[in-house]
């Protein structure tokens, strides 16, 4: 790209006026925009386009700028977010500095929203504005970082695991890191998935073992990351081991232990890649890149819902599951050591709670939300009882069915063709339960007969609990990731940015965003692995140059912008003056407000293009003084 | 005062023949598209269904249990492919055998019982519709057998159907022969009703009767017998090629072999008939047929799958249903309204309840007729 600065002579401003196909000329009378654009001080051309985003609309500004008549550009047209990437485009392929452009926004802010002679008026000082700032730019280039070919999976559920794969087919080096001492997450302690209903230990053991036998791979089990520092392509974590002291860890290790040393699959644990660390230790890793793969944490009953924790008969569906993990002896269901002949199944636990409807106990902030795998789970689960233990009676209380995905309504109507009778409450009417001769009696009004109360007695009562936010929240801080009002991590965009969160370099895979099934996980687990192999594998990182500059001259080092800087490390005081990492600077503009002696300014945004804007939306169109 | 569920109930209705009874998962679009819901009528199939699910009480009035024309439109619209029908009936034979069957019923079932048919007529007058008409009987040497309803055997305007049929059968030189006081009612509204041995005892005759006598194709002039013969008689050991008039006609036609006029010359409207549209898919050749004699053929807003029906089937042709609470009464009233001057049909319980509701609307203007009349009337 042959730039030439623009230092010599007076500038040349080009603009360009948008009509939008009608959107914007219904209502701008844009032949007098063009008219009064033109006499604009700087302003060298002025001209209109039906559609200035098309080839032909583009082809005027390249053909300008060409012919040497135009070395800065305004486009007076859509929102910027549509279309300010395509014109500085085009001045780049013209030959000169994309960043000598402004935009003014002249559809959004004025046609779609302003009618009659006011909105000329207006369109004529937002283009006035952004003339007056276009005369002021400077060429500016984007910042060039390093990045380590390297990325970090936080995580080693299924999410993880094919992240980290995915990662390291595309040549990059993978560190994954996982809390506990196995892979494969909760799925781990399931037994058959759906919808395929293959065995867990199938499905995520032998992708476990692909991740360990590949060399770009390194896996740490027992570790999290205790600092986390640095910035897209330039991340400096601490890795911190510890043995373990989960106490279900523990007895599992110990069990696994007297049969043999670590590499294999553990039942309803996961994949035992290595033995636990003795002590702990810390090291520093640096990475390019973060997947977060953190999962998500089963909903605890509150005491006393549904009578958990005080009726022996009631358990979680994930203890049901672990149950019909084990082979049958080709008699009845047990559970507990008891014979089940008749059990109901109560869905929507710790999901879709409605304020001023459902009120938790100890405060807890509700799970709004669906959690979206239970409903398909629990029918899996009716369905094998079903099919494994004919002769039990199934009740599925439910509020809604929502078996969303491919495969996953066969379930229930399976479920439903085999007798499990399904019982519909109301969110404001749960039903309630009472333990009864070793048995529960459940009293519920079924919405499908108009409210009618109904009572039941089973042997045991599955509580199909819901999906709750992950155990990552202080990563997600040190990293400054947001959350949704759900607590769970949060994209930019939920379609056209689905894994990225707000932060360059970090990417979301999985139930750490939302409630995700396996498939789903694994699906957004592969795209975090594209979004992040693609950055990585160029080995540099290109960032927009809208960031803090510090004129030397007169920085006195007073450490006013170090204050007011809301993005650590993105200031810091070098020999007595103020120094930016590009970086990590934000843009925000907080240090140039705060400076005493105006020594610092957002590139691209300085304090005299401001005034100037400020100037020129204060002059009338026709360029008197407004009231 | 709360309920407990009745699993046995449940395990009962299953065993009965509603095999689909738990498949209904409750969206209730049944109840929306039954046609009760135009006359503000009790029946509400998903709530009945519910009822059986739970084995709860609260479905045995006459008017809900009672209540199903069987009209098969809920069945082809229903999302999990439930049959309704097939539930509908289980739980009507769990309660008719427990003697719960509306007195008219009661009398329709002693009557075949007795007599083969459901009106209270002797066995042997069976035929005497084909006074002063030269009729074969059913041999060997005949290719079909003409299986005519109980209602046109025995039923004045009825008879008028089946004599148009031999008419028509014998100007086209069909090889054809009917059947005597032998033959029985075949039992489709006897199983609807719920009366599921009685309607084995009847097939069982019939299929008896007509696989002695060497029956390989059968032509009626009823839709019920239609679905009965093709679809239920098999698993009795009765398998035949059945074909409705309409459809024969149909073909009669197309080949040239009735010397129709084309003279009808009149604005008709057909009434799709549940057991000829909806449970045999049967909707171009009655049309062609009236095409045939002339007719410049109407649709009614209400057509082919979306037909309305009589309120005839299941059972209802008996039941006591209010005038004005008749489906029959819509129809010819919307039959009316499409400027038809024929509102034509191809079913004997469709002609005898539009007929009657023609005359309650008093829609002097418009003739409700067969399409078996309507094309002997064209004979040249």
């Amino acid at each position: 790209m042959g730039q030439q600065t623009t230092n010599t002579g007076e500038p040349r401003v080009g603009v360009y006026i948008c009509h939008c196909g009608g959107n914007i000329s219904d209502h701008v009378d844009v032949e007098r925009l063009e008219e009064l654009a033109g006499r604009l001080p700087g302003v060298a051309v002025a001209r209109r386009n039906s559609f200035m985003c098309s080839d032909p609309g583009q082809e005027l500004i390249v053909r300008d700028i060409q012919e040497g008549r135009v070395d800065r550009v305004v486009v007076a047209s859509c929102a910027p977010a549509l279309h300010e990437t395509t014109f500085r485009g085009a001045m780049a392929r013209a030959g000169i500095n994309p960043y000598l452009y402004e935009h003014a926004n002249i559809r959004e802010q004025v046609s779609w929203v302003h009618h009659g002679p006011g909105a000329t008026d207006k369109a004529g000082r937002l283009v006035a504005a952004a003339v007056a700032k276009a005369s002021l730019l400077s060429p500016l280039e984007p910042i060039r970082v390093e990045a380590l070919a390297h990325a970090t999976v936080v995580g080693g559920g299924p999410a993880g695991l094919k992240a980290a794969l995915d990662l390291a087919r595309r040549g990059i080096r993978v560190t994954l890191v996982e809390r506990s001492p196995f892979l494969g997450g909760h799925a781990a302690g399931l037994h058959r998935l759906f919808p395929s209903g293959e065995e867990a230990a199938t499905v995520l053991g032998g992708l476990a073992q692909e991740v360990l036998a590949h060399d770009r791979v390194e896996v740490l089990t027992c570790a999290q990351v205790t600092q986390a520092q640095g910035y897209v392509g330039n991340f400096t974590l601490a890795i911190t081991r510890r043995p373990p002291s989960d106490e279900r860890e523990l007895e599992l290790l110990a069990r696994a232990q007297g049969q043999g040393g670590a590499g294999r699959w553990l039942p309803l644990a996961g994949y035992w890649p290595q033995e636990a660390p003795q002590e702990e230790e810390t090291r520093e890793l640096k990475t390019g890149a973060v997947v977060m793969a953190t999962g998500f944490t089963p909903h605890r009953p509150d005491q006393g819902q549904y009578g958990h924790g005080q009726l022996p008969q009631v358990i979680t569906l994930p203890e049901l599951i672990q149950v019909l993990s084990q082979p049958g002896d080709g008699g009845p269901l047990v559970v507990g050591g008891k014979t089940i002949n008749s059990l109901a199944l109560i869905h929507c636990v710790g999901s879709r709670e409605i304020p001023g409807v459902h009120e938790p106990p100890d405060g807890r902030p509700l799970n709004e939300y669906c959690s979206r795998v239970c409903c398909t789970a629990a029918l899996r689960a009716a369905l094998e009882i079903k099919e494994r233990f004919p002769d039990t009676e199934i009740y599925d209380l439910y509020r809604d069915i929502r078996t969303y995905g491919r495969g996953h309504e066969d379930y229930y109507l399976e479920a439903s063709r085999r007798g499990v009778l399904f019982l519909r409450f109301a969110a404001e009417a749960p039903p309630r339960l009472s333990g009864q001769d070793g048995r529960v009696a459940i009293t519920v009004a079924d919405t499908l007969l108009a409210g009618e109360e109904l009572e039941l007695e089973a042997d045991l009562v599955v509580l199909a609990v819901g999906l709750e936010p992950g155990p990552a929240s202080e990563l997600a801080e040190m990293l400054k990731l947001s959350t949704g009002a759900d607590r769970f991590l949060l994209e930019v965009h939920p379609k056209l940015r689905p894994v990225e969160p707000a932060v360059a370099g970090v990417y979301l895979a999985g139930s750490c965003q939302a409630p995700m099934d396996i498939g789903e996980s694994c699906a957004a687990a592969s795209a975090a692995a594209v979004k992040a192999g693609g950055l990585l594998s160029r080995g540099y990182v290109e960032l927009a140059p809208f960031v803090a500059q510090v004129q030397a001259s007169a920085c006195d080092g007073c450490g006013a912008c170090l204050e007011a800087c809301l993005r650590e490390g993105a200031i810091s005081l070098n020999a007595g003056q103020a120094q930016v990492n590009p970086a990590l600077c934000l843009g925000c503009g907080v240090c140039a407000a705060a400076c005493p002696q105006g020594a610092i300014q957002v590139a691209g945004w300085t304090l005299p293009q401001y005034q100037a804007m400020v100037r020129a939306i204060t002059q009338a169109a026709g360029g008197e003084e407004a009231a | 005062m709360a309920q407990t569920p009745f699993i046995e109930v449940n395990q009962a209705i299953r065993d009965s023949g509603g095999h689909d009874l738990n498949a209904c998962m409750q969206c209730g679009l049944c109840s929306a598209l039954c046609p009760w819901r135009e006359v503000e009528g009790q029946f509400l199939p998903r709530l009945m269904i519910r009822q059986g699910q739970l084995g709860l009480e609260g479905y045995e009035s006459d008017e809900v249990l009672f209540g199903c024309t069987t009209c098969n439109k809920c069945v082809l619209n229903c999302p999990r492919g439930v049959d309704i029908i097939g539930v509908m009936r289980a739980m009507r034979s769990l309660i008719t055998q427990a003697g719960g069957v509306p007195e008219t019923l009661k009398a329709v079932l002693g009557s075949v019982h007795a007599n083969g048919n459901p009106w209270s007529e002797p066995r042997e007058k069976r035929d005497q519709w084909t006074q002063g008409l030269e009729v074969p009987r059913f041999g060997p040497d005949k290719e079909y057998l003409l299986f005519v309803c109980c209602t046109s055997c025995y039923d004045q305007r009825s008879q008028r159907i089946a004599r148009s049929l031999v008419e028509l059968l014998n100007r086209a030189q069909v090889s054809y022969g009917v059947l005597g006081p032998e033959q029985s009612c075949c039992g489709e509204s006897v199983r609807k009703i719920g009366d599921e041995g009685l309607f084995q005892k009847l097939a069982g005759s019939n299929v008896e009767l007509f696989n002695r006598l060497g029956v390989k194709k059968i032509i009626v002039n009823s839709p019920h017998c239609l679905k009965t013969f093709r679809d239920e008689y098999p698993e009795l050991g009765g398998e035949y090629e059945v074909v409705h008039a309409s459809q024969f006609l149909a073909g009669l036609a197309e080949q040239g072999r009735l010397p129709l006029r084309g003279g009808l010359q009149a604005k008709v409207a057909f009434h799709d008939p549940c057991y000829l549209g909806r449970h045999s898919g049967v909707y171009e050749q009655p049309r062609k047929a009236l095409e045939a004699c002339g007719a410049r053929v109407v649709e009614m807003d209400r057509a082919r799958e979306l037909s309305l029906c009589c309120g005839g089937g299941g059972g209802g042709l008996w039941m006591e249903t209010p005038a004005e609470k008749r489906f029959s009464l819509l129809r010819v009233r919307e039959a009316a309204a499409s400027g038809a001057q024929v509102l034509a049909t191809a079913c004997p319980y469709c002609i005898s309840l539009l007929e009657d509701s023609r005359k309650t609307a008093g829609l002097d203007d418009i003739k409700v007729l067969d399409l078996c009349e309507l094309l002997a009337q064209d004979l040249a």
